[in-house]
């Protein structure tokens, strides 16, 4: 069941099979969080929107026809509109939830503290990217998605995503070296 | 740009994704019987979806058929109210009189009025 296409999965579900369903759900999980971050910062706003949205799946598996399409782009168009009813109805919490970069062990104090200068330095540029472009890039180039995978998830055409990541690539390295020729005259 | 990897948001532990995956997994158990089988209990009914209508049709027939019409229901008013007493003496005598009446006999029935005299 573990290499079963996602179609198998659903047909099983539909006929009420939890493991088959749990599967989708082990399969969904993390690309469903990272997609629920660009709706909803707080961990557990994103991790709400997630379970909110398994359960609309679950429920409402009958009125999908894997004849008729893929899994993926209804279910994130499922999770899409769980987070926008959520920010709705009760206000997202949001904030930079990104967690603290890791410094290397082998690091000198000095290097930790390049490192996280760097750091803050590419999540404020990453901030200052319009949303679409920020989300195509944190999905496809932080968060490893393919670009197909981050179009189902967002909703657009794959070329879309690609032309997004690779402004954002262009705008981010203009910033960055910016940054450092700053940093280096300085 | 390989080093942005490490911005990702999400957390590392598997430890974590175990947990929330049994979270969603709960909550979907919590959510009821999944689509299939909310259709079990129903498909016994929409197996017989056809005679079930069929004698739901019959049976709004019948009750239209025997329910008493509207006329019947309504009270028949006493005939008296209606129909002009045209052997009502003193009837007979308001109409055909060719001056008004005095206010006195209007005030007292006349048979009364013998009556006390």
């Amino acid at each position: 069941m573990e290499t079963a296409p996602d179609a198998t999965l659903v047909r099983a579900a539909r006929r009420g099979d939890q493991e088959a369903f749990a599967q989708l759900v082990r399969r969904y999980l993390r690309r469903g969080m990272a997609v629920a971050f660009e709706y909803a910062e707080a961990r557990e706003d994103a991790e709400d929107v997630l379970q909110d949205t398994f359960v609309r799946v679950w429920r409402g598996l009958e009125r999908f026809d894997p004849e008729r399409g893929p899994f993926a782009p209804w279910f994130f168009t499922v999770l899409r509109n769980t987070a926008r009813n959520a920010a709705r109805h009760r206000g997202l919490r949001t904030h930079g939830a990104v967690p603290p970069g890791q410094a290397a062990a082998t690091d000198t104090p000095y290097e930790a503290l390049r490192r996280r200068e760097l750091r803050e330095q590419i999540e404020a540029a990453v901030r200052t990217l319009p949303p679409m472009r920020r989300s195509c890039f944190r999905l496809c180039v932080v968060e490893g998605l393919s670009g197909a995978e981050a179009a189902d998830a967002l909703g657009i055409a794959e070329s879309t995503v690609r032309v997004h990541v690779f402004k954002a690539r262009q705008t981010l390295r203009d910033l960055l070296e910016a940054w450092r020729e700053e940093a280096g005259g300085s | 740009m390989s080093e942005l990897h490490g911005f990702s948001r999400l957390p590392r532990e598997q430890a974590y994704w175990d947990g929330l995956q049994s979270r969603v997994l709960d909550a979907v158990v919590e959510a009821g019987p999944g689509p299939e089988r909310r259709a079990t209990w129903m498909s016994p009914l929409a197996g017989r979806a056809w005679a079930l209508g069929g004698l739901a049709l019959a049976a709004g027939v019948a009750t239209l058929l025997l329910l008493p019409g509207r006329d019947a229901e309504r009270p028949t008013p006493p005939a008296g109210i209606l129909r002009a007493p045209a052997d009502d003496p003193s009837l007979v005598a308001f109409v055909t009189a060719t001056a008004p009446p005095p206010l006195a006999s209007l005030m007292v029935h006349p048979s009364r009025a013998q009556r006390h005299d």
